[in-house]
């Protein structure tokens, strides 16, 4: 069967975070004109609030390593890999009793946040600086050791046996924890809102505002839960009490903790951040709150135009978001 | 040819070349990027982002990307200085200079500061944040290094430079994200490192976050001549006197010997000495050595050791190499014995009365100057060892203006050099020199070549082969440390095979060195170069051995080369160190 075909036609994207076409991604690394190839499925998933790449290794495993196998094949690759986070550790004797006989590998290490940002992943592979590659050239072109190498995420895999197979429907999983509901994985359509992933009126009721896409993604009111959801697939409640702020605070503490530090906007810029926030907390005056406001403003809107890579330019969610909609929280 | 095509920028049609970047893009075509991290020698890191400009590919959305790492494709449309990218660099140059703890005086880049002149340029008055690395860690350990890290701006030009230019792996990065420290491995000392102090290094830091070791307060304390017994000697190496310009504005590679002697002699120098004299004695024994090495045939290749990186880079790296270095002694320590032995006498003073101060263009002499090895002569023989950047300071705070002061010459009898002598600080001048002594020697006269071009010019790794009266001797130039790395690899394996090999640690040799003016680039060596070879030919003498005061210091000390006083005056041991 022609596989690209089948993914043409499924419209299938990285399901990673950063949505990018598969099938394109696969014909990339096939055209190339290097002999070497490499795959590596990305299962570091650092974004505290994803968990749907270990619900894949829980109930999905060896439908994800045949997803692997297809994709080692059509793009002739020597070598596969994943790259397991080693929160993950424990399932690693559960993966490699599903890899013997197959040309997989896996790679742990305590990746972080950082490695979603895939030249970081290669990096830290090749055991060099925790810090992102220049694109172009895309991995596709020159990737692990420089040999193209195709990337995908773990849940793509899955989802590509599903088409090679037959079975696919254009769904995903969606991460869903927060106040009044235990942490779950939902499978809904890709085009799913807010309020359908959460489906139950008794528990809409009850929630002030959402976080969309882990901690570096961006708040949603309640009265904008018929948006449909992008990126990581992750939704965090947060209940009537809870306050935006402490959730801010939250995202830029963890951010500011995983910066790389390569760029200015994103290592300068978050611990600025972090210091105008405390700042904020001390400020008597409306007039000082402006000030700070339109400071933190000014260097989200930096590090969102101007940092090297995708994860600098993410600390714009949360901050933008948090301060447009809920002023009053601060 | 490379492919052109037409791309806009700023509303205007230019032919832009394939491959090339944004920046170079603009730059030849006269329009102005502020870039701060950017250097030409080293891969553009893309870390300091201040090089924004908005870019359209193919008619698309405006976006926003750094000029330097970013390739000119067809159907591109470049905008500079939007007010998006001017609000965008300015708040970034805001937040750097509030992680640059200033700590001007004395810094490299004092009277031309990359990050004032943007902060002008981009009308930034004052920081709105806090100073946040006030407590960071200073190394001031080893006998060249002052690493500062409160002042890095975090750019990562000292770990390329290490890595692309030196071929060593002693900078790292520790920690993550605003804690990040760019600095020697594992958080230690530069004295617990394989540092080789080339000081590429410090010549690349944009923020003076690394810089040499100073000598200066020593020094200014000698020269306000408390003690009445002390005779003070500077001399200077064969390059200071085709950068110090630049410190003062001027061009690179036009020759200020004689305004440099004025000015050293106003600060308070009693005497002042050429490196290029020590160059024709180095000369001289080095021929001699090669001589009697391929007569002998032992211990080949020869390789010189007048550049004291690569001489500790073999100590530490290659033990088995140490027998194949030559054992003179590098130009100004040779000078500098022969001031305090033949000078000494002459004027009729005890040797511990004379002070060496040698101006080079070098942070590595100044570990150099400290060795045990080379105490053993005298101790020391030369007392202080400064960079060109350091005496460019001292005559500032003289408010002399160097180029608007007398002519003088070098205190004679050891003042006079050869054309060989001064094409010492190229790389291939210690090669060529030797080869115009060797060629004549060894012909007894006969040959009389004194152009060998084919070791001149900047490139990495030149070779040659020269015939002198039936000998056919093989001959490697090389600069840059990484490329001496390659070099050994090629010898070893058998694939190259050569008698005699000159290394210098930096990039087109001596002038291009750590202790150089900033900012140094392809274009400037270039031009310090153009400068030795035109006052090569103009030179009336042009080989060492012809040298007449050179001739004189030998009979004054009654030795030949390689013979008596003059083999233990002008060579010396090495040491083989532990692998950190």
């Amino acid at each position: 069967m022609d596989i690209i075909k089948a993914l043409k036609e499924s419209g299938l994207v990285g399901l990673g975070g950063a949505g990018f076409s598969t099938a394109a991604k696969w014909q990339a690394v096939k055209d190339s004109c290097e002999k070497k190839r490499f795959v590596v499925c990305n299962l570091s998933e650092g974004e505290p609030g994803v968990f749907k790449d270990e619900f894949v290794i829980q109930r999905h495993l060896s439908k994800m390593i045949s997803g692997i196998e297809i994709a080692a094949e059509f793009v002739n690759a020597q070598k596969s890999y994943i790259f397991l986070n080693d929160k993950y550790k424990y399932y690693q004797k559960k993966i490699e009793k599903n890899l013997k006989g197959k040309k997989i590998e896996v790679f742990i290490d305590n990746g972080r946040y950082l490695c979603g940002e895939e030249t970081v992943m290669l990096q830290v592979m090749e055991g060099k600086t925790r810090q992102p590659r220049l694109k172009p050239p895309y991995p596709t072109n020159s990737g692990l050791f420089g040999y193209p190498t195709l990337i995908n995420n773990a849940e793509t895999f899955y989802r590509v046996k599903l088409i090679a197979d037959g079975d696919y429907q254009p769904k995903r999983f969606y991460s869903l924890f927060g106040d009044y509901i235990p942490k779950k994985v939902v499978e809904s359509d890709l085009s799913s809102t807010v309020e359908e992933i959460i489906n139950s009126e008794k528990i809409l009721s009850k929630i002030k505002f959402a976080r969309i896409g882990g901690l570096s993604g961006c708040f949603l009111p309640r009265r904008e839960f018929n948006k449909q959801i992008t990126g990581t697939g992750s939704v965090e409640i947060f209940g009537k009490r809870r306050n935006v702020f402490n959730a801010l605070c939250q995202s830029i503490i963890f951010l500011k903790n995983e910066s790389c530090g390569k760029c200015t906007p994103c290592r300068e810029g978050i611990y600025r951040i972090a210091e105008e926030l405390n700042n904020i907390s001390e400020s008597k005056s409306l007039w000082d709150k402006e000030e700070i406001f339109s400071k933190i403003k000014s260097i989200a809107e930096a590090a969102k135009e101007s940092s090297f890579c995708p994860l600098g330019a993410s600390v714009a969610n949360p901050v933008i978001s948090a301060i447009n909609l809920f002023p009053e929280d601060f | 040819m490379t492919k052109s095509f037409e791309v806009k920028l700023n509303n205007k049609k230019i032919t832009a070349l394939d491959g090339e970047s944004v920046l170079d893009l603009a730059k030849r075509n006269n329009f102005h990027i502020p870039t701060l991290c950017y250097h030409s020698d080293l891969e553009p890191n893309g870390s300091c982002r201040l090089c924004l400009v908005e870019i359209s590919c193919n008619k698309g959305g405006f976006f926003i990307a750094t000029a330097c790492n970013t390739t000119v494709t067809e159907g591109m449309e470049i905008k500079l200085d939007t007010p998006k990218v001017k609000r965008i660099r300015k708040l970034n140059l805001e937040m750097l200079l509030s992680d640059h703890i200033q700590k001007c005086n004395g810094c490299n880049w004092k009277y031309d500061c990359e990050l004032k002149k943007l902060a002008k340029e981009f009308g930034v008055t004052e920081s709105r944040f806090s100073e946040r690395r006030r407590k960071f860690k200073i190394d001031s350990k080893t006998p060249s290094i002052h690493w500062d890290s409160s002042k890095c701006i975090e750019c990562g030009n000292c770990i390329s430079a290490c890595q692309q230019i030196t071929g060593l792996d002693i900078l790292k990065t520790e920690y993550r994200g605003s804690s990040i420290v760019f600095g020697p491995k594992d958080g230690k000392s530069f004295a617990d490192t394989n540092c080789v102090f080339c000081g590429q290094c410090i010549l690349h830091c944009p923020a003076g976050s690394l810089q040499e070791k100073t000598e200066l307060p020593e020094v200014e304390k000698l020269l306000e001549k408390k003690n009445k017994k002390n005779i003070l000697v500077a001399q200077f190496a064969p390059s200071t006197r085709y950068s110090i310009g630049e410190l003062f504005g001027l061009e690179p590679g036009i020759n200020l010997e004689k305004k440099l002697i004025t000015a050293l002699k106003h600060i308070g120098f009693d005497y002042v000495f050429d490196v290029n004299f020590g160059a024709d004695i180095t000369t001289l024994e080095e021929a001699a050595e090669l001589i009697e090495r391929l007569e002998s045939k032992k211990n080949l290749p020869m390789f010189t050791s007048c550049c004291p990186a690569w001489v500790r880079y073999v100590e530490i790296f290659h033990h088995e190499l140490i027998p194949n270095l030559t054992t003179t002694k590098s130009p100004t320590h040779c000078l500098a014995c022969a001031v305090k032995s033949f000078f000494a006498k002459k004027i009729k003073v005890n040797p511990k009365r004379i002070i060496n101060v040698a101006i080079m263009p070098c942070v590595a002499k100044k570990y150099e100057a400290k060795l045990p090895e080379l105490k053993e002569s005298y101790n020391p023989e030369i007392n202080h060892s400064l960079t060109v950047r350091e005496i460019g300071r001292l005559i500032k705070k003289h408010n002399l203006d160097i180029e608007n002061l007398a002519d003088s010459d070098f205190d004679s009898p050891l003042g006079n050099s050869s054309g060989a002598g001064t094409i010492y600080g190229a790389s291939g001048g210690v090669m060529e020199s030797a080869l115009r002594t060797v060629s004549s020697q060894l012909s007894d006269g006969k040959i009389n070549k004194i152009d060998f071009s084919e070791v001149r010019g900047l490139d990495g790794i030149k070779s040659a082969v020269v015939e002198i009266d039936g000998i056919k001797l093989e001959v490697a130039v090389v600069s840059g440390l990484k490329n001496a790395a390659k070099l050994i690899k090629d010898l070893k394996s058998g694939v190259v095979r050569y008698n005699y090999i000159e290394v210098m640690a930096c990039p087109g040799g001596c002038l291009g060195g750590g202790g150089q003016p900033i900012p140094t680039d392809s274009k400037i060596r270039e031009k310090r170069k153009a400068g030795f070879y035109t006052d090569d030919k103009e030179k009336p003498i042009r080989k060492a051995h012809e040298n007449s005061d050179v001739k004189k210091l030998y009979s004054g000390l009654d030795s030949k080369p390689l013979e008596g006083r003059a083999g233990r005056l002008f060579h010396r041991k090495f040491t083989k160190r532990r692998k950190k």
